[in-house]
């Protein structure tokens, strides 16, 4: 209890005069703040863009792609195949007796960005008849939906604001002659759909001129249906494709688009990391020189070394961690909800994603903040509390 | 004592804060060397792409018929054309990638990219055997194959006639890609290729065009792509150049975030070099006086505090960048090629020095002044 009330008055006076040193510690608080708003951005990055292509995905629903494909791109089930597919058990059927399921197929399209004029590929998804109850979660909010048969195409809202000439009423030229965008649609929460465009999925087979899907999406009849389904397309010879829960489908896709960012991430950031930890250790040396006479004089009065070390440390994680706060509302307000797009396969589409700087991250921020503090802190306070503390009283004096 | 003599001895006054502050100093400028030479070298390989060298693909991910090929070669200013297809495939089980170029083997070098050697025994088989392959010679090494081999590649998503998936090459040769050492490929035929797969017979993925006079590249991309613009086959034209920046562009905003990272690790520098100038000097307000009294003029004091400040940020930043370049090199040597080689070009390294400069100066103006301005008998009485 003693020691507490020590260590409670030793930091009080510790805080009380930190504005006469408020040059030197806010070297601290800049270089934590620099270490924690570089470490969330990129970190931001990558989760957003994971959090997007998971987002695709449902726990209702199963993909259906050709066997050995390593994803939608590089998979094709041929049309004899599809109507065999559709009829499994296992699949949700509507009222009227029909699957709700669609073979869809994935084409991509160039379109300048709008930031630097370059040509992205942009992804085009035919998508069938049952879209409404098997995607519930594309809602249209301005114009209006394709018709099938016609050249039409909606185009997702950030897709729209990131790219030029994705507006309604814009014509796209695709192979065989121009395309009309007709409608915006978002996706209810986030989802790669919105990166790119929806339209008739037979329309856009034949204007490009393929003959197979790229996989199969199904809603599932319930709890356990997967399991059904699996053994359902297995059991069929004449079928050569595998079947996944959609919502584990994309994230398993997500997963290695996360690496790059947090390597960049977490060398970056811990490079700084390194360095703010050296002026950290710095700032706090010379805190405890300059105030030599002090510490020197409340040791003398009978206050332990304990509660100089703990002021000490103390006066260093406040510190870092007041970087800590101002490095993730740097991060928080620059680039939360930031609308960016990248293509993280150069021979896939892009993907729009908005960055996010969650909780967690700023969490681990402050975790940071308190090694960098902490680390940066013990040794200037050990050096303090061994301070002989005749001769620097008697030093001073001199 | 000399003036260095003067500088050096403050330097080390205080030996523990001057190590501190000179490893924040090296590691900020190890990180700028890092995100410096990793930009340099992305723009080297941009500048890297050939002019001369043209590549024609669909705008829409699609393949391109090979009839477009006497088209291609009857626009003025392309000297040669050649295709190449192909599929991902993989030896034995998922994992051991084998990526196959099918092309026309009588241009079998201007299809690949960049410094491609074969010995010429090697291409003459390759261009008489139906069935044969050039692999690189890190597929070589990777999957134990040499000349003579009959192997199976399972290809992921192009079916043959005969229904299989199975893919049997007889290697003829192994080719070396000076600019690309770790690239994995196998290079076939492009008649055995059409001939066997069962769907997209006559197409091709890429035209590559060789153009006689560079300075024309862009024109002669705009006519091959005018050429089909209106054909259900549109084209999408570019020098490898203009590939590449691409690619780079769609790094996102490189620089930007360079500069962001960088800026404010300097800031902080800033802060750091002019808050422990200051202490340092307030220290030595006795000994400045002391040496002004002895008849040192005012600038030389100042200009000893600032002397003090660029030695410390030049000689950290000369040793942060010195240790990130052989740091460098030794990744690029460790990888074998798999990172392109980094390197710290002179620009950059002389970039850094200044900017250590710059630092250091305008950080210590507020002390090197003071020191300029000191009053002698003010100094003193302060004791």
């Amino acid at each position: 209890m003693r020691m507490l009330r020590q260590i409670v008055a030793v930091s009080s006076i510790n805080f009380r005069n930190l504005p006469r040193r408020a040059a030197a510690s806010s070297v601290i608080v800049g270089s934590t703040a620099g270490v924690v708003a570089v470490l969330i951005s990129v970190l931001a990055m990558g989760v957003g863009l994971a959090r997007t292509v998971a987002g695709t995905g449902r726990a209702d629903r199963a993909i259906i792609v050709s066997a050995g494909a390593q994803d939608e791109a590089t998979s094709s089930i041929p049309r004899e195949e599809i109507t065999r597919i559709l009829t499994a058990a296992g699949i949700r059927r509507a009222a009227s007796g029909d699957p709700i399921a669609d073979p869809e197929l994935l084409v991509q399209f160039q379109v300048p960005r709008r930031t630097n004029n370059r040509p992205v590929g942009v992804a085009l998804r035919g998508i069938g008849k049952s879209a409404a109850a098997l995607r519930p979660e594309i809602r249209l909010i301005e114009g209006r939906m394709f018709r099938p048969g016609l050249h039409e195409i909606i185009v997702g809202r950030p897709a729209e604001a990131l790219y030029r000439g994705l507006d309604i009423g814009d014509r796209v030229p695709f192979p065989g002659g121009d395309w009309r965008v007709v409608g915006v649609f978002a996706s209810h929460g986030a989802s790669a759909l919105d990166s790119g465009a929806l339209g008739d999925a037979e329309t856009v087979m034949t204007a490009f001129r393929h003959n197979w899907f790229n996989s199969v999406t199904a809603l599932l009849d319930g709890p356990g249906s997967l399991d059904r389904l699996k053994r359902a397309l297995s059991a069929d010879a004449a079928l050569h494709v595998q079947v996944r829960r959609e919502s584990e489908y994309f994230a398993s896709q997500s997963r290695p688009l996360n690496v790059l960012f947090e390597f960049i991430g977490y060398f970056v950031g811990g490079m700084m990391a390194v360095g703010a930890l050296f002026s950290a250790l710095n700032t706090m040396y010379t805190a405890v020189s300059s105030r030599a006479r002090e510490i020197a004089t409340l040791r003398a009065m009978g206050f332990g070394g304990g509660a100089v070390v703990m002021s000490v440390l103390a006066e260093a994680i406040v510190l870092a961690f007041a970087g800590a706060i101002a490095g993730s509302l740097l991060a928080w307000l620059l680039f939360d909800g930031h609308v960016t797009s990248v293509t993280p396969n150069s021979t896939e589409t892009q993907i729009a994603f908005a960055l996010a700087v969650t909780p967690g991250l700023m969490g681990l921020g402050i975790v940071w903040a308190f090694v960098i503090g902490g680390i940066g802190g013990f040794f200037p306070a050990l050096r303090a509390a061994r301070m002989p503390v005749a001769q620097v009283l008697v030093g001073s004096a001199r | 004592m000399s003036y260095f003599g003067l500088v050096w001895a403050a330097l080390w006054r205080k030996p523990l804060r001057t190590i501190f502050t000179l490893l924040s100093i090296v590691v900020a400028f190890m990180l700028f060397g890092v995100l410096q030479g990793v930009n340099a070298t992305f723009n080297r390989l941009v500048d890297a792409g050939r002019l001369d060298a043209l590549i024609t693909v669909s705008p829409n991910g699609l393949l391109l018929p090979l009839a477009a090929l006497p088209q291609i070669e009857q626009i003025p200013g392309v000297a040669t054309v050649t295709y190449q297809s192909g599929f991902i495939g993989y030896f034995r089980s998922v994992g051991n990638w084998v990526p196959v170029y099918a092309v026309d083997p009588r241009n079998a070098h201007l299809t690949m990219l960049g410094d491609f050697t074969v010995p010429n025994a090697e291409l003459a088989d390759f261009n008489r055997t139906r069935a044969g392959a050039l692999i690189s010679a890190r597929l070589a090494e990777r999957l134990h194959w040499k000349i003579g081999d009959r192997v199976p590649v399972q290809a992921l998503d192009v079916p043959k006639k005969d229904g299989s998936s199975a893919w049997t090459f007889d290697i003829v040769g192994i080719y070396e890609n000076k600019d690309n050492p770790a690239g994995l490929g196998l290079v076939m035929n492009y008649r055995y290729f059409d001939d066997q797969r069962a769907r997209d017979n006559g197409t091709v993925q890429f035209y590559f065009e060789k153009v006689a006079d560079p300075s024309k590249a862009a024109e002669i991309a705009n006519a091959i792509d005018g050429r089909f613009v209106n054909s259900a086959n549109p084209t999408h034209t570019d020098t490898r150049r203009g590939y590449a920046q691409a690619a780079l562009s769609e790094l996102g905003d490189l620089e930007f975030f360079v500069d962001a990272i960088i800026g404010s690790a300097f800031a902080t520098l800033l802060l750091l070099v002019g808050c422990n100038m200051m202490q340092s000097f307030r220290e030595r307000i006795p000994e400045f006086a002391v040496m002004k009294a002895m008849g040192f003029p005012d600038g030389a004091l100042a200009v000893l505090v600032l002397g003090e400040a660029a030695l410390l940020c030049i000689g950290a930043a000369a040793l942060g960048l010195g240790l990130i370049s052989v740091l460098l090199g030794e990744a690029g040597r460790v990888s074998a090629g798999n990172i392109p080689s980094l390197s710290l070009p002179w620009t950059i390294v002389l970039y850094g020095i200044t900017a250590a400069a710059v630092i250091a100066l305008s950080s210590t103006l507020p002390a090197a002044w003071r020191a300029k301005r000191l009053s002698v008998i003010d100094a003193l009485a302060v004791q």
